[in-house]
């Protein structure tokens, strides 16, 4: 199972008439395993890419070539539940057919079992970013969205968090996409980074992780990072 | 308690007005009470008052169910609401009168008409609000339930419905005391029973009395309605507001 994306270009017209354009060519595959980071600035164009990754964007040139099969599982910025369903529901809403272990454990992974009856409004936002990471799991996606999911949150939090999703994403296989602004969440949990120019958006620079993501030392990521870091991205 | 203090209080003033104006014009509550009684015990009060619930209960169902389905309609598909914008502006300026009368002479004194009339006059603000309450749906929320392959029937259910349910609310009960109104004009107009025709009758003989025993039967079966029905239902649509406060 692979995703291929080959897009060659998005623009909208704005309410005053004028034309957008907010991605370039964007040409990638992610397969079946691999975690693909998303490194771009604020406002570049990530998030229409995911819409379009997600198929709820259709108005673009190019293609995307997803299996149909493929289930899709999507952690959006905001964590998007429903105010008027408990926890528990907005996760079995998603996802059916899910097994009550499996979610016992996903809960239990995320810390979420002392919430499963609250409603959305009792929770903070890092307790509603897990229940929408717990509903993206729940659904046992082929295909998974991470939508900068540690965003706004402090730094142990974000830690903690980004932990668990490492451990959550190391469990499947699957095609796992994260968008992110932040070098070490990057570097952490990806095996391939693809840097995104500002808008209109388009790769500037691949780097791929050769070392298998649990076996990465702090060492090999604190050089990465300030290798990463030095990389002239606005002369690519 | 605060409750009966301020129902006593109300007793209270009208007997006093009563003493002040004369009993001719405002029959003291014993009287009136007096009336209440005489027409519960003939059953002509129970018989009146649920030939009015009736119409007042179809009425009010066609016009929400005929109101919401139109409503939700023109605030998701731009077409709807250009073509039935018109209408509505038309139909929510049109005098309940004019609606009944024109009933009565195209359809004959009927029950059909009596209903069918008080239907179209609570139609239009049914439209109104749900039309707003559409157009207030969560983009975001769509967008989410698409992604996570919600069916149509589950996404309306737990997405779209919910979401409109205050808009719903409002609508009801905005719609309810409109209906109340207006079926009684509907019954004084061309019904030979209900709530309405028996104060009709009561104005022509000037009976005071009888006329207040319908009116405030009438009303305490509003009250008992709004409290019992519409009150409890309201707090449980938001009850994940109230624990989220």
């Amino acid at each position: 199972m692979q995703l291929d994306v080959d897009i060659k270009g998005k623009s909208f017209d704005s309410a005053a008439g004028k034309r957008h354009d907010v991605l370039d060519q964007i040409a990638f595959t992610l397969n079946e395993g691999e975690v693909a980071v998303m490194f771009g600035p604020s406002g570049c164009g990530k998030s229409t890419l995911l819409k379009i990754l997600a198929g709820l964007d259709r108005n673009y040139q190019g293609r995307v070539v997803r299996p149909i099969s493929a289930r899709l599982g999507m952690v959006f910025q905001e964590p998007r539940l429903l105010p008027w369903r408990s926890v528990e529901d907005n996760v079995r809403l998603a996802a059916p057919n899910v097994a009550d272990d499996t979610l016992s454990t996903l809960f239990e992974v995320l810390e979420l079992g002392a919430h499963r009856s609250h409603f959305p409004g009792e929770l903070s936002l890092g307790l509603a970013r897990r229940v929408a990471l717990a509903r993206a799991f729940a659904v046992e996606p082929d295909f998974l969205i991470l939508d900068e999911p540690l965003a706004s949150l402090d730094n142990a939090l974000a830690g903690r968090l980004r932990d668990q999703i490492a451990a959550l994403v190391a469990n499947r296989t699957m095609m796992t996409l994260l968008v992110t602004h932040d070098l070490d969440e990057a570097v952490r949990l990806g095996d391939r980074l693809l840097f995104l120019s500002p808008r209109p958006a388009r790769i500037l620079h691949v780097e791929t992780i050769a070392t298998p993501r649990a076996a990465r030392s702090e060492q090999e990521i604190e050089a990465l990072k300030s290798r990463l870091s030095r990389l002239d991205l606005a002369n690519m | 308690m605060l409750r009966l203090l301020s129902f006593a209080l109300f007793i209270a003033t009208w007997w006093i007005a009563s003493l002040l104006i004369g009993d001719a014009k405002l029959p003291p509550p014993p009287v009136v009470l007096a009336a209440m009684m005489a027409e519960a015990k003939s059953g002509a009060l129970f018989l009146n008052l649920g030939a009015t619930l009736a119409r007042v209960a179809l009425a009010f169902t066609l016009a929400m169910a005929l109101g919401s389905a139109i409503g939700y309609l023109m605030g998701r598909v731009r077409l709807a609401n250009r073509l039935g914008d018109p209408w509505l502006i038309l139909l929510l300026n049109l005098p309940a009168l004019v609606v009944i009368v024109l009933a009565y002479i195209w359809a004959g004194l009927t029950e059909v008409a009596a209903i069918f009339a008080i239907a179209i006059n609570k139609l239009p603000t049914a439209v109104v609000t749900l039309r707003e309450g559409a157009r207030a749906l969560d983009p975001a929320l769509d967008e989410m339930a698409t992604v996570f392959a919600f069916s149509r029937g589950r996404a309306f259910r737990h997405v779209v419905l919910p979401q409109l349910a205050p808009y719903i609310a409002a609508a009801a009960r905005s719609g309810l005391s409109l209906v109340w109104k207006i079926v009684l004009v509907a019954e004084l107009l061309g019904r030979p029973n209900g709530v309405g025709f028996e104060i009709g009758v009561a104005f022509q003989l000037f009976d005071i009395p009888l006329l207040l025993a319908y009116s405030l039967s009438f009303a305490a079966v509003v009250l008992v309605i709004e409290t019992l029905l519409v009150q409890p239902f309201e707090t449980r649509l938001s009850r994940w507001r109230l624990r989220a406060a």
